[in-house]
């Protein structure tokens, strides 16, 4: 997440906490909040009990916001080198970028979504991609799980024990355009 | 008063004396040192970090996370790598550069150097970060 986003999460969610918490308590006391906006008053009648719990979903929506966009790297990362001197991390986006990258590489690869999921043995990639109608997808199958896990053993250093690869579209022009 | 605040290290010298060190200078010294490796594209920084950089200020304390503890310290670096490296190899080179400057500039042991990569950077002419993969960074 670059740090532009980030900010927008921090701001979207303070602003959707914020006026979900307005909104939540003028429905439970009509006009009588200090947040009371003259003019804008709801009416919410025998419903706000109902605007209520949506305005308490959405305002832990914005919690939520806030929390992630300024969440540390969480403990996901995985383990490359670990030595007395110091250990090596590697965030599993930086491995899933790699993947994104040599897939779209391929001939025939249109369109590209990438999971990387660390395992007991090492790490599982789950591709999922579109793909171009002239190919043949065993052989590109191939082709692919091999350039993957090629790339992550020399780049990373971590060896992939498995490529899941699911063909999510065949032959539709949406260029430049990714799944998942 | 903000000095006042400033977390420091004290190091004892062979003349008997001691010397005090801010944890922001052994950041910026590790900054610099993780920053000339090659094949490290760029340093992660937190939100705030990020948006005075955007701003135009400079920041070389960034993506450094530094745990003074009496004369010891352990360093934690984050950052992304240019595509085409090999990680190890550039993690190992980033834990030598910046064990050596800290020791030899502080006094200070490193007792560690953490390498967190957040992300590869594929640089095609269109910026570093045109096309990085990343996740936030506990480092500053």
């Amino acid at each position: 997440m670059q740090s532009v986003d980030r900010f927008l999460g921090v701001v979207g969610g303070l602003g959707l906490a914020a006026a979900s918490f307005v909104l939540g308590a003028g429905a439970l006391e009509p006009g009588r909040h200090p947040w009371h906006i003259p003019g804008l008053s709801l009416s919410v009648g025998r419903d706000r009990w109902e605007v209520a719990v949506v305005a308490a979903v959405f305002f832990l929506v914005g919690v939520r916001a806030v929390v992630v966009a300024l969440a540390g790297e969480g403990d996901g990362t995985l383990v490359v080198v670990s030595e007395e001197d110091g250990e090596v991390r590697v965030a599993p986006s930086a491995v899933e970028a790699l993947c994104r990258r040599v897939a779209r590489a391929q001939a025939g690869v249109r369109e590209v979504g990438v999971k990387v999921v660390p395992t007991a043995e090492g790490l599982e990639v789950r591709l999922r991609i579109g793909v171009s109608p002239d190919v043949a997808v065993p052989q590109l199958s191939q082709d692919l799980r091999e350039a993957i896990q090629d790339q992550v053993r020399t780049v990373v250093g971590i060896s992939v024990q498995r490529v899941r690869i699911r063909v999510d579209a065949i032959g539709i022009e949406t260029k430049g355009k990714s799944l998942g | 008063m903000a000095d006042e605040e400033r977390h420091e290290s004290e190091i004892a010298t062979q003349a008997g004396q001691s010397v005090k060190i801010a944890d922001d200078v052994v950041a910026i010294i590790a900054g610099i040192a993780a920053n000339e490796v090659p094949g490290v594209a760029s340093m992660s920084g937190n939100l705030v970090g990020g948006i005075g950089e955007m701003l135009g200020r400079k920041n070389p304390q960034k993506g450094i996370r530094v745990t003074v503890s009496g004369n010891d310290c352990t360093v934690d670096v984050y950052l992304t790598v240019a595509f085409g490296t090999r990680i190890p190899d550039v993690a190992q080179k980033v834990q030598e550069s910046v064990k050596r400057a800290v020791e030899n500039m502080t006094g200070l042991k490193v007792l560690e150097v953490n390498v967190h990569i957040q992300g590869v950077t594929f640089d095609e002419g269109a910026g570093k970060a045109a096309d990085a993969e990343t996740t936030p960074a506990r480092g500053r």
